[in-house]
């Protein structure tokens, strides 16, 4: 048998280990704390085909606007366009390969991404001979904005990323002579969120074009089923 | 005797230690990687990269309505951010007190002329209104 005297020794022992392992926890909780307060900056990058999600809203905004869409008794018929506003403002598709207007003049439907090429195509399903289907195109004019340029973007955040510090040394080494002032991780992340993917898909074979819209063409009698397509691309 | 004291004292030393480890694990494989996670997700949903991204999108696709409609988008009460409107571009900043969130802002483009100027705003306004022509507002507000 223990006596009382050793029994509480042990116990003391016990705690002792606890209180120790504690602070230990505390230690590396503290370390924790700093590396986020003081050392660690997250980033966000973001991976997306942005030329396909902006074709994807431009479509979606063309089928409603009020400059190519049916209006009747003031209401808006969305996803109808009216083929007598079409040819006002499009140039026929037969009329194209032999018309160069399409490269020297745009159409300003009030919509449009800016730093970019934008072609609509309008096809009219119910007119087809041979695959071949009559229809109508346009250049939509954008807007020309400097603080918009990719590039300058690009340039921004890498000015906004660089980095003097110890690992600047090492860095200096891997990557001469201004990769030093950047973490890998920062560049790409700047490339994956401002470069736009039509210049990456020179490199990666990413494909930059919608699939497309259903649309109904309101004729003056009839009314023909349809397609829009809006190719975007964006200037580097 | 003194064996036994000894033994007892091995074994008083070895049951902390193992609580001491099994805490250790259940930080380390539970914890951490959960106060991670919202971190990094948190960040993330606030960024300024993201905000300026949804901003954009729902600035263009206000133009989809066909009559009336009003967009409030809010990506964080705690949250403040700056932010302007020109030559059809959104520009996004943040005010944040967190070392660890990234200070660089972002600009991305959208579909309609717009103008604005905002700072200290957490909560963004779109509305759009077709009354023979399509009228478009923005407003950011701190709520």
């Amino acid at each position: 048998m223990l006596s009382k005297q050793q029994k509480n020794r042990g116990i003391v022992f016990t705690l002792t280990s606890i209180i120790e392992g504690f602070l230990v926890i505390l230690v590396v909780a503290l370390l924790l704390w700093f590396s986020l307060s003081r050392i660690m900056e997250i980033h966000v990058s973001v991976e997306e085909n942005l030329n396909e999600r902006h074709s994807i809203i431009l479509a979606n905004a063309l089928i409603s606007n009020e400059n190519i869409v049916y209006i009747k008794d003031g209401k808006i018929l969305r996803g109808v366009l009216d083929a007598e506003k079409l040819d006002k403002l499009f140039i026929k598709k037969s009329d194209f390969l032999s018309n160069i207007k399409l490269l020297t003049s745009d159409v300003d439907l009030g919509i449009s991404y800016p730093n970019s090429i934008i072609i609509v195509l309008v096809l009219d399903l119910e007119k087809c001979n041979n695959n071949d289907c009559d229809g109508w195109i346009v250049r939509l004019r954008s807007p020309l904005s400097l603080s918009g340029i990719s590039l300058f973007n690009f340039m921004d955040c890498l000015n906004s990323n660089i980095k003097v510090d110890v690992g600047t040394i090492f860095r200096f080494f891997l990557a001469p002579p201004l990769g030093g002032l950047w973490q890998p991780w920062d560049i790409d992340k700047c490339v994956k969120n401002n470069i736009p993917p039509s210049f990456k898909s020179f490199f990666n074979k990413n494909r930059i074009s919608s699939q497309g819209f259903p649309i109904l063409i309101k004729y003056k009698d009839s009314i023909h089923v349809g397609r829009i397509f809006v190719g975007l691309g964006e200037f580097i | 005797m003194q064996e036994n004291v000894w033994k007892g004292l091995a074994a008083s030393d070895t049951i902390g230690i193992l609580l001491v480890i099994l805490t250790t694990i259940f930080f380390l494989v539970y914890i951490l990687p959960t106060l991670f996670s919202t971190i990094i997700e948190t960040l993330a949903r606030s960024s300024p990269e993201n905000v300026a991204r949804q901003v954009s999108s729902l600035i263009s696709s206000s133009t989809i309505s066909t009559f009336e409609s009003r967009i409030e988008y809010s990506p964080g009460k705690d949250k403040e951010y700056k932010i302007e409107i020109f030559d059809r571009i959104v520009k996004v900043g943040i005010k944040s007190k967190l070392a660890y969130a990234e200070k660089t802002e972002s600009k991305k483009p959208i579909l309609i002329d717009l103008s604005y100027k905002g700072e200290d705003v957490n909560t963004f306004i779109i509305s759009k209104k077709f009354e023979g022509v399509s009228n478009y507002a923005f407003e950011a507000t701190k709520k």
